[in-house]
């Protein structure tokens, strides 16, 4: 059976030893050094995601809620007037562009977030008259240590501290 | 116990009475039983995904409905099992060539993808014990999805009522496997999503690790496991959860079982069903699973084409579809009963007008530009070992590998247009989007090219007999 060689001579044991050394050898240092580099940013508490604390309280507020399919969502104004044009905004295609400032990142990250824990209620940005009567807040400084009593139409029902609040919608 | 009964016995079972049915044994060879084993656990997540989602489909599913029914497939592949035993003409997957000379090497290759396999596991659970949500689309689209199912009432009203941008549209694999076990242990247990994300890079490395091996020896096999891990993004995406590990391993499930059956087997209908099974499964996972479905059978049409047996290749890429129609039908059922206009602001993958940005030639610029750079980004560091350890090897063709060599390198090119096409179309600026993308991208495309570039590699014995299948072990 004739062998098409794609490298004209037979390879030498002395090279085919050299790859299966370099590869092994560059191969373990790098997965070393990522599981290494993991291991002190854990030590450390460097990286800790700070909304994962918001799981525990988001679920406890939503076993307050009479049963409904739909719960409101605010937050900062600003970063809720930023939401309304982006996330619940038909034009946006999904993409953080390049202008979103950390900021705003960050509110879209707490909205996600927010509606991750909040699962199986579905979170609808707060928009007025027409929506559902309670409303959770993930709030950021400064609001987040100390949420207003009363914001445009919402009344505050509770603080559950990290930034989470329950609201209820004004009737009048 | 009672998680690795849920998440690892129960589908293996499923997966392995399919696997018996279809008349796929073991061999006596250690890495034949490796195989069958991961192709059981990997066919066995997919199957009871779909179970799942059957299920939940009708009624809210309890871990009572779901063990019933679950266990009621296994009975029924048992029995025509028992009904078919005799007809059935059986697959055992045997190495044909001879050890690799230099064997006292073997055992250190071996340790080092395991000590690899060890700390992507290490890596893996340190990150998300600091990130338990895992990636963006994780949080935002699968397991979302999967707390809905567990803990909504109408399971799929409530996911169909999520906005766009949390996907309802997506395959959904991941999603109902998670939910599936969920509902099986009785509570949401945050370890599921990370033990599915882990599982798919370790059976990918089990299957390439017994499909090198068989096809050429085991020392080939461990460097092709530790060449796997060579680009970063195969360890540092195990921890975001998401649903590219699972494509990848159910890609390279499809490859790998192609390649034995051409090789080992003479196209046997058995074995393209298995191939067409798993590229069903990938197609359940990710809807890029389509595009591969796709490929491979037309890539064994342009080979038969090419070398003037049409006919022959044309009914082996026949065998591959129907494999696969059975996850094709079940993905037509999911993407037709979703009430699109009822979705608020679901953006489509490929608009219409999509097509007006083959004219951009800036687009077209920036994506020529960009995509090699992420490529080089893929790669990492370390990249440059690829070229250099082919380069050190050698890499020759062997004459008994074309039957899949060309179809195989014809399905990557295949896939790689239209995962390019998909780029030019989608609406997404591509400053963007590549860099978000290409690694999760080229996780789909790397088990398969270290497969092929394995098999081209210089790694036989350098006796006369390397490269003739001569002893049938």
């Amino acid at each position: 059976m004739e062998q098409s060689q794609l490298t004209p001579e037979r390879t030498s044991d002395s090279r085919r030893m050299t790859a299966a050394a370099l590869a092994s050898v560059l191969v373990l240092q790098s997965a070393v050094g990522m599981a290494y580099r993991e291991a002190v940013q854990f030590r450390n508490g460097l990286q800790r995601d700070p909304l994962t604390t918001q799981r525990r309280v988001i679920e406890k507020l939503i076993t307050m809620i009479p049963d409904g399919s739909v719960l409101g969502y605010t937050t900062n104004p600003e970063d809720h007037r930023f939401l309304a044009g982006t996330v619940l905004s038909a034009s946006w295609d999904g993409g953080i562009s390049a202008d979103f400032t950390p900021q705003q990142i960050y509110a879209i990250d707490r909205y996600f977030r927010t509606q991750y824990y909040a699962a199986p209620f579905r979170l609808k940005l707060f928009e007025g008259e027409t929506d559902a009567d309670h409303v959770v807040a993930n709030f950021r400084p400064p609001y987040a240590r100390n949420p207003p009593y009363q914001m445009p139409r919402l009344r505050l029902v509770r603080d559950f501290g990290d930034g989470i609040a329950l609201y209820r919608r004004r009737t009048s | 116990m009672m998680d690795a009964a849920v998440l690892i016995a129960l589908p293996s079972l499923i997966g392995f009475s399919l696997l018996i049915v279809l008349g796929f044994r073991a061999s006596k060879e250690l890495h034949s039983s490796l195989l069958i084993l991961c192709w059981s656990l990997a066919i066995g997540i997919g199957v009871s995904s779909a179970l799942f989602y059957g299920v939940s489909r009708m009624v809210k599913p309890s871990a009572g409905t779901l063990l019933l029914v679950e266990a009621g497939f296994i009975l029924v592949t048992v029995a025509v099992f028992f009904r078919m035993r005799k007809a059935a003409t059986l697959i055992r997957f045997m190495r044909r060539n001879p050890p690799f000379p230099r064997a006292g090497i073997q055992p250190w290759t071996q340790a080092a993808a395991a000590a690899l396999l060890l700390l992507m596991t290490a890596y893996s659970v340190l990150h998300w014990l600091q990130f338990p949500d895992g990636g963006w689309d994780a949080y935002s689209i699968y397991n979302l999805r999967s707390r809905f199912l567990f803990h909504g009432e109408n399971p799929w009203d409530a996911v169909n009522s999520l906005i766009g941008y949390h996907r309802p549209d997506h395959p959904p694999m991941l999603t109902a496997f998670v939910a599936r076990n969920w509902v099986l242990l009785g509570e949401e247990r945050e370890f599921v999503p990370l033990m599915t994300a882990l599982l798919a890079p370790v059976l990918t490395a089990g299957v390439l690790y017994s499909g090198v091996s068989l096809l050429k020896n085991g020392f080939a096999a461990s460097l092709a496991v530790i060449l796997l891990f060579l680009p970063p993004p195969m360890i540092a995406s195990v921890p975001h959860l998401l649903s590219d590990l699972p494509l990848a391993l159910y890609i390279t499930s499809a490859t790998v079982v192609f390649a034995l059956t051409m090789h080992l087997e003479e196209g046997s209908w058995r074995g393209l069903c298995l191939t067409g099974l798993f590229l069903g499964l990938a197609a359940w996972t990710k809807a890029e699973g389509l595009v591969w479905m796709i490929s491979l059978p037309i890539a064994l049409a342009v080979t038969g084409c090419l070398r003037g047996e049409v006919w022959r290749r044309l009914g082996e890429a026949g065998w591959i579809l129907a494999g696969g129609v059975g996850f094709i039908v079940l993905l037509a059922w999911f993407k037709f009963s979703i009430p699109y206009e009822e979705i608020p602001f679901l953006i489509p993958s490929f608009p219409l007008n999509g097509f007006r940005n083959v004219f951009d030639g800036q687009r077209m610029i920036d994506l020529m530009r960009l995509i090699p750079l992420e490529l080089i980004k893929f790669g990492g560091v370390y990249g440059f070992v690829f070229p250099l350890f082919f380069w050190l090897t050698g890499m020759r063709r062997r004459p008994d590998f074309e039957t899949f060599l060309t179809p195989l390198l014809l399905t990557l090119s295949f896939a790689a247009a239209a995962y390019f096409a998909a780029y030019v179309v989608t609406p997404n600026p591509v400053e963007i989007h590549i860099p978000r993308s290409m690694d999760r991208i080229c996780l789909h495309f790397w088990p398969t090219v270290v497969l092929a570039a394995m098999t081209l590699s210089n790694l036989d014995s350098n006796d006369e007999s390397a490269g003739h299948p001569t002893v049938a072990c």
